[in-house]
């Protein structure tokens, strides 16, 4: 049976924050994401803090893992139940064979059916009452013990322990388990109470008994008392119970029972069975499987599987609507620029004294440009046009912000700057931070070197102005 | 038909960042510091529970838009009205050419709703970014500008809202590609309600959706925050002496270090970022030594509760055997049985301190100043996480906190919550429930703290 939805997600969020295992960070909707459980590809992720080398690499999906395992668990509860089955046909017949005289024990056929299992039931209600709503939430033993034993054979078998531990997560989670629990010992004691009662109908159609009870602790009046207590139910319900005679006529000393007494014997036997052992099981395992499925159905969700759920709530579809044209990338350009590019020559101080132009100037001017012959902001159209038209009789130098990326117009006006003004010179100006060390905070120096270079600025006419901030 | 959004601006402003931002994507596009790094247009649709509420177009930044604007107001392109100039601009040599860049923005301009103008704040305005509102007005389509940076002052916010009030661009919204606010999303989500208000309740439904995404983040993270302090303040390492020898120490130390990497691990997965992202720097694990506090009250109502269960239980089988006597054992059973469930209970809860005392093995425990660097560094964690633009390439360090007042009154409040912690452990290896008394009290400290942080 394949894994719903919920599971799936409880699986996925377990993977998720404790090994590196991660649905793919978009998809579709929730299904399409949980899907890569389904991956064969997918490989045993690496738990935190553990050894890549010391994991096993199985090639099986985390889901097909986990629903393997889950056979395996249904598998291991039928045979429980088997075994129980076999238990319950092997408990009756040696309370036939006490005597080789044809008596069957009742008292000890009783205790050997109902005895054991009635203060299994008080045990049980008591566990349920102490547990309550308990909510220390431990692993509790079942799913520890299923987590031990998997831990131990994954060696041998196939099945990589993260996905184990994962899948025992969600199938015994902490806030069912009791009722998983219940389910299971309830069954376990239902098959064995049937097939005790089977047994007992068995043997009571293929031989003919005299009922004894045989006692040496209770006296006639107890035995009486006990025997009226257990015959209230179905004589309520109009089962043909025995009497007051047919009880002393079942002493151990009696020789002879007639035959409506060991019919009235027989059938509070089978009665007793059903009644008092067969059908609470029943009950109480259909109510537990119930309350189990209602537990797991009401689950809620842990932060984990929440997240992985919101996740896929909001989704994204990218498409290239208008592409890039096949050249070769800006990037590698630039890299080979890059290789290429000269050593930038410090300003000289004289030159602070000459005609400026302030290329696309954020800043305020520099101080030590004050005392320039001519200093100009080209920082519209209008400016740089009368630049570009104007005479200059004195060096020419153009600075430009080297914390600003250069671009295309930066290129086209530089080249224009050069065929207007050919002893132009471009100052690229670089920002030291005096707190590190007078470390570069200016990204683009490299960038607006290349820029010159291209736009035909010989590497001679290119300077660095360094200024501290 | 959602709404389309055109992101445009000029080279290497922003515009893939904040797409990203807005998607909460950190393979969207690709992003650098050089310019022109992107050179297509990409358009992103975002879909709620499977319906389309919203269309981002990423384009390429202008570059010439002062040569664009010489273009346009020469021939033959100076005789086209409005956004009549588009088209055969489009289909011109030059669209081809020296603005293929700029040709592929044109291009969209009409096929949008809105313009998002993406404005680098850090630079003044430029003529080269007025030349770009002048052209971009002429596609007669309403504009949103984004002043990008905005999380650090600029000298320059004044005279950009000047500018643009200038061209009647009144709604701005701020925004910062590394230090993300999602008041600042949600202003753009209104500036975009107010211009279109057919979309009005698309637009509320992704910002319901944006609302309850980021909140329950935030409380996802502060879950994982106290399950991180519990865990840390009820782990245990059992060692010879004490002081540790250095290989328990060490191993010790490791163990608590695990539990903030894994920590960390689910919180870059809940807020969607690389592992790459945060470096947690190294930090001095204090080990101390541990003791049960048998007069706790917590401690004794423990106790109490499970003790009381197992001598029920205890007593309930002693009962069956007295039954099974006939009453001859004289409810002897039923009394034993109530015994020795209440002893071993009792045995098994305070085991840990008689094994120590019998043996002479200690038990090591993280100490608190490791317990308060683990909640510090926790929070400032989330801080940061929460406002954290997924175009952020900085590696964020986590590092080791101030002791000042504020960080103290914080370890003050959690302090008495992870010293009861202390006495469970076997808390060290389970997440417990958001109703467990002690994690919702510690959550809702978190909360608050975060809150005020």
């Amino acid at each position: 049976m394949a894994l719903s939805t919920r599971g799936k997600l409880s699986i996925a969020a377990w993977l998720e924050s404790h090994t590196d295992f991660r649905l793919p960070s978009r998809a579709a909707n929730l299904e399409g994401a949980l899907s890569k459980l389904d991956d064969p590809q997918t490989k045993s992720a690496r738990p935190f803090g553990k050894n890549a080398q010391a994991e096993t690499k199985p090639t099986k999906s985390y889901l097909a893992q986990c629903e393997q395992l889950q056979r395996y668990f249904k598998l291991g509860l039928y045979f429980l139940f088997a075994v129980t089955f076999l238990l319950g046909l092997l408990a009756v017949p040696p309370a036939f064979a006490v005597s080789s005289s044809g008596k069957v024990n009742i008292f000890w056929l009783l205790i050997v059916m109902l005895g054991f299992h009635g203060l299994n039931l008080i045990i049980w209600l008591i566990g349920m009452l102490a547990l309550g709503n308990n909510t220390r939430q431990s692993k509790g033993v079942l799913l520890t013990s299923l987590i031990f034993i998997n831990n131990k054979i994954s060696k041998h078998s196939n099945i990589n322990t993260d996905a184990s531990s994962a899948f025992w997560h969600w199938q015994c989670p902490a806030h069912s388990n009791k009722w998983l629990l219940s389910a299971i010992s309830h069954t376990a004691w239902f098959s064995y109470l049937l097939a005790g009662f089977l047994m007992t109908l068995l043997l009571l159609l293929t031989n003919q008994v005299n009922f004894v009870w045989e006692t040496t602790l209770l006296g006639d009046q107890q035995f009486l008392w006990i025997t009226q207590q257990l015959s209230a139910l179905p004589h309520w319900l109009g089962i043909s119970v025995p009497n007051q005679l047919d009880i002393l006529a079942s002493r151990v000393d009696m020789v002879s029972q007639t035959a409506s007494t060991r019919q009235h014997w027989a059938t509070l036997l089978l009665a007793s069975i059903m009644l008092y052992g067969v059908l609470p099981r029943l009950l109480l395992s259909i109510l537990s499987i119930a309350m189990y499925r209602i537990k797991r159905l009401t689950l809620p969700k842990n932060t984990q599987e929440q997240a992985i759920e919101r996740r896929y709530k909001e989704q994204s579809e990218a498409r290239v609507v208008d592409k890039e044209r096949a050249v070769p990338s800006h990037a590698s350009v630039n890299k080979a620029a890059h290789s290429e590019s000269p050593v930038i020559q410090p300003l000289d101080a004289h030159a602070l004294g000459q005609t400026w132009g302030l290329f696309e100037w954020s800043q305020a001017i520099p101080e030590s440009l004050y005392g320039a012959e001519e200093q100009m902001v080209l920082n519209d159209a209008t400016q740089q046009q009368a630049f570009l038209k104007a005479t200059y009789h004195k060096p020419l130098y153009l600075l430009v912000d080297g914390t600003h990326s250069p671009d295309r117009g930066s290129r086209r006006f530089l080249s224009q700057a050069i065929s207007a003004h050919p002893n132009v010179s471009l100052v690229i100006r670089e920002h030291l931070d005096e707190g590190d060390e007078g470390k570069s905070t200016s990204l683009f120096v490299d960038a607006w070197l290349r820029t010159g270079l291209e736009a035909g600025i010989h590497s001679d006419s290119i300077f660095r102005f360094a200024e501290e901030e | 038909m959602s709404i389309s959004l055109l992101v445009v601006g000029h080279a290497n402003t922003g515009k893939t960042s904040l797409i990203r931002t807005l998607l909460r994507q950190q393979n969207f596009g690709e992003i650098s510091n050089q310019a022109g790094t992107t050179r297509h247009v990409e358009s992103v649709a975002i879909k709620v529970n499977n319906k389309t509420l919203l269309t981002l177009i990423d384009t390429p930044g202008f570059e010439d838009s002062i040569g664009l604007w010489e273009a346009r107001q020469q021939a033959p392109f100076d005789q086209y009205p409005g956004n009549r100039w588009i088209a055969p601009f489009c289909q011109s040599h030059l669209a081809e050419d020296h603005f293929e860049q700029e040709a592929k923005i044109l291009k969209q301009l009409n096929q949008c709703d809105i313009i998002l103008y993406v404005i680098d704040i850090r630079q003044a305005p430029l003529g080269k970014y007025l030349d770009e509102l002048t052209l971009l007005a002429s596609a007669s389509k309403p504009i949103v500008p984004i002043l990008n940076f905005s999380a650090s002052d600029s000298v320059h916010l004044a005279s950009w809202r000047q500018v643009l009030a200038e061209r009647h661009l009144h709604a701005v919204v701020r925004y910062d590609s590394v230090a993300f606010y999602f008041e600042d999303e949600k202003r753009l989500y209104q500036s975009l309600q107010s211009l279109m208000p057919d979309h009005y309740d698309d637009i509320e439904t992704l910002l319901i959706s944006r609302e309850e995404a980021s909140r329950s983040r935030k409380t996802f993270a502060i879950d994982n925050l106290a399950d991180l302090l519990i865990q840390a303040a009820s782990s245990r390492k059992v060692c010879d002496r004490y002081p540790p020898a250095p290989d328990d120490a060490a191993a010790f130390e490791q163990q608590i270090r695990q539990l903030e990497s894994q920590f960390i691990h689910s919180l870059l997965t809940l807020y969607e970022f690389r592992e790459e992202d945060v470096m947690p720097a190294a930090f001095s694990v204090q080990s101390g030594q541990w003791q049960q506090d048998i007069f706790a009250l917590d401690t004794l109502k423990a106790w109490g509760v499970s003790t009381g269960a197992s001598a029920m239980t205890g007593a309930a089988i002693g009962a069956g055997v007295d039954v099974m006597t006939g009453g001859l054992s004289l409810g002897a059973a039923t009394s034993l049985g109530a015994i020795l469930g209440a002893s071993w209970q009792t045995g098994r809860h305070y085991k840990d301190t008689l094994k120590s005392k019998f043996t002479k093995r200690h038990y090591l425990c993280a100490d608190s100043a490791t317990l308060s660097l683990l909640c510090l560094r926790g929070l400032a964690l989330i801080a940061h996480l929460d406002q954290r633009g997924h175009a952020s390439q900085h590696t964020f360090t986590l590092n080791k906190q101030d002791d000042n007042d504020t960080n103290k009154t914080i370890i003050n409040t959690i302090k008495p919550l992870w010293k009861k912690a202390r006495q469970h452990p076997e808390w060290a290896t389970q997440s417990l429930p958001a109703n467990h008394a002690l994690k919702a009290a510690m959550t809702e400290q978190l909360l608050e703290i975060a809150k005020n942080h």
